[in-house]
């Protein structure tokens, strides 16, 4: 600027000079006036503003002369006589100017004309030339004007005025600086808006007032001082110690200064606070005293006696409490290390703290570290519980952190997470709920709720479901569930028929497809739970045995699988330990598993005991003994086998054995004769047993039934000989069973096609039961009515009711399956029954609409086989002479019974 | 353990009605899934933040308590959802009705 200021000046024409000449007088003059006066501008603004009322200007002592250029130039010399002048750091255009001048004579703001001043001050020497403006606004020449003002001398005339055509020297701050027009009056009668507006308040100072309580600490303290001020108060006027003075404060001049930075990054942190929040903080800290408490207490084993000073400290103090947390750590990470693995798994969740075990010391100082830091920081509120678990995670994520890309991370992610319990147990849970949702009715029906119906379903497709409700409902899939219970019109239909079988689900799965069910036992316990075994029958078709575990909860797959090499033909759920299942082998082994465990091994088995059943176990029981010296109930495991043998095994070390029976073939018994047969050579003096049940109230009489057709009643203090032996099958008895009403009747099925109910007196049966011609496997009680019972033949499962008809099964049930049933079993809380099927399928039917049951369940029964007995021909008596009449009058009566029962 | 986890989810998978399992973690990234990526983001996305405010209305209520499963059912599926710390398990099984 100032090397072109340098050249214009050089151009300047002479007639400057007079403009000097005149601004040196008129400074020379102001100077005299006001040598130290500071704010000179402020004498160049009223001269400047009282120039501005007229276009003219009025100097002191100065003539103005509009058009011309002259002006009084003001020269400045020092003591030397140079001529310092200062230049003029703005020149003005000559032409410009003539242009403002004749175009504008609008004077404008006082920094207008200021500038101006400025201008003329400054451009009198180049005059003509004008230099670019510096300054972009009126405020901004008034500051450099006065700055640039204040570094230059003194003398410089600050009230050059000048000729007006230097005035406006920039076109520029015209534009800027508003123009004032003079209202005509036309003016007045216009409307104009006017906006009144209040400005924000500003506070100058705010000081609230504090409250306190009456009856807090600070009350008094805050009494006295309000009435010391008060006192204060009342004084201050005549006091001397007050005294009235006004202040004016400088306004020190603004200092405009710039700086560059970065962008600052502005964010935004939230965090909720809720109140599980705080209670998760809080039990963290209190897991964390209880593990400085073990600390301390294995740490005194190991005599650390100054970290429990330290531990001991004030637990509010967590900084100290961590930092001597950490030191102990470290002291302990070198000397115990079992013991802190001990701590974490007792509070935290185990198998993290497996897993931290396995890891290293300085990870392992972490881990417990990390709850520590936790508290400490206070804001990571999901890191408590399981912190210890996050340090187990961040130890793995740090093994294998180092470079994975994503998809690795992710993979390795799943791999810890699937080693993990918890996703197993979330993933067993929903598999449940999965099924659930399936069988959500069936379930309900088994468990005897009305099932739900989907509302919505009913308004719109009403057609539909009339059309579901079949008279033969086998399978009625009802509708799935949504909230509200109707009572379905199907159950209408249905209660018309009579007994029926209803069937809900089937336990099957892969495994056991093709398999041959052989028993069904039900837990002691846990109702619901099924035990189910696999085994064939038949010596020519065996296949490795399994033992399955079904819960309702999942009818799909089951609970536990136990598989074998043997088929598995015998099964029982332990009264005492009900997590024991004994099962028993098509060779003669025993093998005790533990349900509790998914372990696929038996916890006891007696393949290599020296006392083992030669031959297939048919039966197994646990029975309670009572054992010889006092009250004390042990129990056994009593079984039978094709051996002959009734075996009772202990298992108070490992498994023992005691033979309690042999069952000695009896000498056959043609109808009619007497004869024994002599001189046949048995294979075995042994009959084979097949079945057998303890009596319930006294358990030491029992019954077996045997290959040959006989049934023996036995006591376990004789084992030679038999009570009673009851003749009556001519095939191997496949079950017997105590009537759980009635003491003495039992119940007996056989491979002749008939089942027959004795009395435990009379050998002979009281009544026979003859259905199909077909051998039936299995029979069972109804555990709630004394009448009922239901019996599996290898075509149907059918349902006996001698309280309605001792002649025909209430209801039969052939299931297309086509597949030869082989066990039944009733539920015992709940109307249903289960039958096997040598497909692998156990199904599961309800027993709708039974007549309930009598009151006197035991009474019942009794009028029953009374009026059967009565309806037999007389004479029944309990000696073997009379036996073979009664005897052939049996065989007259059955044949009777024969012909009036229609096949079904 | 993993082997027992993969049976587990190929039976779920065979059950009848499901349509998809997925297993989220806490950013949202599906770590398992039978479904194609984008619908499991969607549906892990969205999941999230109402597994989030389902645990945090249990929670609000009684702190010892925690959410334990969540089902919604919807006319044409049933979500259910087993939330845990490090990731979430999302079953979608059809109406069994329809």
């Amino acid at each position: 600027m100032s090397t072109s200021k340098q050249n214009k000046k050089l151009l300047a024409p002479r007639p400057h000079d007079s403009n000097r000449s005149k601004n040196a007088s008129v400074a020379r003059s102001s100077k005299n006036n006001h040598p130290g006066r500071a704010p000179a501008f402020a004498s160049v603004r009223s001269n400047v503003v009282s120039s501005a009322s007229g276009s003219k200007r009025i100097q002191p002592g100065a003539p103005s002369d509009k058009m011309s250029h002259q002006r009084p130039v003001v020269q400045i010399f020092d003591e030397a006589g140079c001529d310092v002048t200062p230049q003029p750091l703005l020149h003005m255009d000559p032409n410009m100017m003539k242009k403002n001048v004749i175009g504008d004579s609008s004077v404008g703001t006082p920094t207008d004309l200021m500038s101006q001043a400025s201008a003329s001050i400054y451009g009198t020497q180049a005059g003509t030339t004008a230099a670019t403006s510096v300054f972009g606004g009126g405020p901004f020449t008034r500051s450099v004007f006065t700055q640039s003002y204040d570094t230059s001398s003194d003398s410089i005339p600050p009230d050059d005025i000048g000729s007006p055509d230097l005035t406006t020297f920039a076109e520029v701050r015209h534009k800027r600086q508003e123009v004032q027009e003079v209202p005509t009056e036309d003016d007045l009668g216009k409307i104009v808006d006017i906006v009144l507006t209040e400005t924000d308040t500003i506070w100058m100072l705010d000081l609230p007032d504090t409250k306190v309580s009456k009856e807090s600490d600070e009350a008094p303290a805050a009494k006295e001082r309000l009435t010391t001020y008060a006192e204060l108060v009342k004084s201050r006027p005549g006091n001397d110690l007050y005294a009235e003075r006004g202040m004016n404060t400088f306004n020190e001049p603004h200092k405009l200064k710039s700086v560059v930075t970065n962008k600052i990054d502005l964010n935004s942190v939230g965090v909720e606070c809720t109140n599980w929040d705080m209670y998760d903080t809080y039990d963290a800290l209190e897991k964390e005293q209880k593990a400085t408490e073990d600390i301390i207490s294995e740490q005194s084993e190991f005599g650390h006696k100054s970290q429990m000073e330290v531990l001991q400290e004030d637990d509010e103090d967590v900084l100290s409490e961590a930092a001597a947390k950490e030191e102990a750590e470290e002291e302990e990470g070198t000397i115990s290390r079992p013991s802190s693995p001990k701590e974490e798994g007792a509070e935290a969740t185990t198998p993290k703290a497996e897993g931290a075990v396995e890891d290293h010391a300085v990870p392992k100082t972490k881990s417990l570290r990390k709850p520590y830091s936790a508290n400490m920081t206070g804001r990571d509120s999901r890191a408590t519980e399981e912190s210890s678990m996050l340090g187990s995670e961040v130890q793995s994520t740090l093994e294998t952190n180092v470079e994975l890309s994503d998809k690795e991370k992710l993979t390795q992610e799943w791999l810890d997470l699937s080693q993990s319990e918890e996703l197993h147990r979330h993933l067993f849970l929903i598999e449940r709920v999965i099924n659930l949702n399936t069988y959500q009715n069936k379930q309900a029906l088994y468990r005897n709720f009305k099932p739900l119906f989907s509302k919505v379903r009913r308004i719109h497709t009403d057609m539909q479901f009339e059309n579901d409700v079949t008279p033969e409902s086998h399978t009625p899939h009802i509708d799935r569930s949504v909230a509200d219970q109707e009572k379905a019109s199907s159950t209408v239909v249905v209660q018309d028929m009579g007994p029926n079988l209803d069937r809900l689900w089937s336990y099957n799965c892969t495994l056991t497809r093709g398999k041959n069910v052989s028993c069904i036992a039900w837990n002691k316990s846990n109702p619901d739970l099924v035990a189910v075994g696999y085994g064939q029958f038949e010596f020519t078709n065996q296949k490795p045995g399994l033992v399955c575990c079904w819960c309702i909860k999942n009818p799909e797959y089951p609970e536990r699988v136990f598989m074998s090499k043997q088929g598995v033909t015998a099964l029982d759920f332990s009264t005492a330990n009900a997590n024991l299942l004994a099962v028993g082998f098509y060779d003669g082994g025993i093998a005790v598993y533990n349900v509790r465990k998914s372990v696929d091994e038996p916890v006891l088995d007696n393949f290599t005991t020296p006392g083992k059943n030669l031959a297939p176990i048919w039966q197994l029981r646990w029975i309670e003994k009572e054992r010889g010296s006092g009250d004390e109930r042990t129990e056994v495991l009593i079984s039978i086998s094709t051996d002959g043998r009734v075996t009772q095994w202990s298992i108070r070390k490992g498994f023992e054995s005691y033979d309690v029976m042999k069952l000695k073939k009896m000498p056959t018994r043609m109808g009619g004769r007497s004869r024994e047969k002599k001189g046949e050579a048995f294979i075995s003096r042994y009959a084979g047993g097949m079945c057998f049940d303890f009596h319930n109230k006294d358990p030491n009489i029992y019954i077996a039934g045997t290959e040959e057709g006989y049934i023996h009643k036995c006591s376990c203090s004789h084992n030679e000989q038999y009570l009673e032996s009851y003749n009556g099958h001519v095939s191997p008895v496949y079950s017997v069973q105590w009537s759980p009403f009635v003491p003495d009747i039992f119940l007996s099925c056989s491979a002749d096609w008939t089942i027959k109910l004795w009395h435990q007196d009379k050998t002979k049966h009281i009544l026979s039961f003859y259905s199909t011609t077909r051998a039936v496997n299995d029979i069972c009680w109804s555990p709630w009515s004394s009448t009922v019972f239901a019996s599996v033949n290898e075509g149907a499962v059918e349902v006996w009711d001698l309280a309605q008809s001792t002649l025909d099964a209430v209801y039969t049930l052939a299931p297309t399956s086509g597949a030869r049933q082989t066990s039944v079993s009733f539920s015992k809380n709940s109307h249903c029954l289960l039958v096997g099927d040598n497909e692998g399928q156990v199904t599961v039917y309800e027993l709708r609409c039974m007549p309930p049951p009598h009151e006197d369940q035991a009474g019942a029964l009794k009028k029953v086989i009374e009026a059967s007995l009565a309806s037999q021909l007389p004479g029944p008596k309990e000696t073997t002479e009379e036996g073979q009449e009664d005897e052939e009058d049996d065989i007259n009566v059955k044949m009777e019974e024969s012909k009036g029962i229609s096949k079904v | 353990m993993s082997q027992e986890i993969d049976e587990i989810i190929k039976r779920i998978m065979a059950h009848k009605g499901v349509i998809g399992v997925i297993i989220v973690n806490n950013d949202g990234i599906p770590l398992r899934s039978t479904l194609e990526n984008s619908q499991s983001v969607h549906y892990a996305s969205q999941i999230h933040s109402l597994a989030s405010k389902a645990r945090g209305v249990i929670r609000e209520i009684d702190s010892s308590n925690d959410l334990r499963f969540l089902r919604v059912r919807s006319t044409k599926h049933e979500i259910l959802v087993a939330p845990d710390h490090d990731y979430f398990m999302i079953v979608i099984q059809k109406d069994a009705s329809n």
